[in-house]
């Protein structure tokens, strides 16, 4: 079973399974209730630094009905550290240190969410193409999240490329989406 | 969804494979279908909160 480490001393270990809506941990003799996750403030969280939603979760954001568990993030390779210092308010806890991150091109933050978190200048497609953070920076367009909050999200060609990584199945299914999808957009 | 299933989701293919399927022209049927899913989901759940939330839920649905 997987220990998370807690910058208040606090730790929880059951599996999130079996937690029930809210949570409780010791904190020496007193009990203290944890809030569920709260999405919105890490996206907010996302916007205040150079991070792109990737996966699924952009395809959703985009309105594509896909289901997906997890969040994929493509951070720009120097705001490691601020972007762990935004989301350790809400216990979201790195698996490596950041100089470990830059050295793995990858790290994860976890608090019962699972946020993968790619930290590499590029990344290359299955069949060899370089595709590059800043190239994706510059292109990318913003979704409306909620009344308060915008998520950034590559565009969709370039979202194309990033189902290129993993040469997996689901993401023939993800790209043929995406490409329907650019066909009727202007 | 099994896990059976699931394997099978994340199944990784050979490149030339992978490639060539990439490739394949996407049909009108797919493009108009795409459409009418993508307009009922953002009406449905016009802001991504929404959706991501209700896939949440699906996802429960599905895992039960």
């Amino acid at each position: 079973m997987r220990r998370l480490y807690h910058p208040r001393g606090l730790t929880d270990v059951r599996p999130r399974a079996r937690r029930g809506k809210e949570s409780y941990v010791h904190d020496s003799l007193k009990r203290v209730q944890v809030d569920e996750f709260d999405e919105e403030a890490f996206i907010a969280a996302l916007s205040r630094v150079r991070a792109l939603l990737i996966g699924r979760r952009a395809l959703i954001a985009l309105g594509l009905p896909v289901l997906t568990a997890d969040y994929d993030v493509w951070l720009h390779i120097d705001d490691i550290e601020a972007l762990n210092a935004e989301l350790a308010p809400l216990d979201l806890l790195p698996n490596r240190s950041p100089a470990e991150a830059r050295r793995a091109g990858r790290y994860v933050l976890e608090n019962g969410e699972h946020v993968d978190v790619f930290v590499a200048r590029a990344i290359p497609t299955v069949d060899g193409v370089s595709v590059a953070f800043d190239d994706l920076w510059t292109r990318r367009q913003a979704v409306a999240y909620s009344p308060k909050a915008d998520i950034v999200i590559p565009s969709i060609e370039d979202l194309i490329l990033t189902k290129r990584f993993g040469g997996r199945k689901r993401d023939i299914a993800d790209i043929e989406y995406l490409e329907a999808l650019k066909s009727r957009r202007p | 969804m099994t896990h059976a299933l699931r394997e099978l989701d994340l199944e990784t293919l050979p490149v030339e494979e992978f490639m060539r399927r990439c490739a394949l022209p996407v049909s009108p049927e797919t493009i108009e279908g795409t459409a009418e899913l993508v307009a009922w989901f953002v009406r449905r759940y016009p802001t991504a909160q929404a959706r991501f939330a209700y896939i949440r839920r699906a996802r429960a649905r599905v895992l039960r």
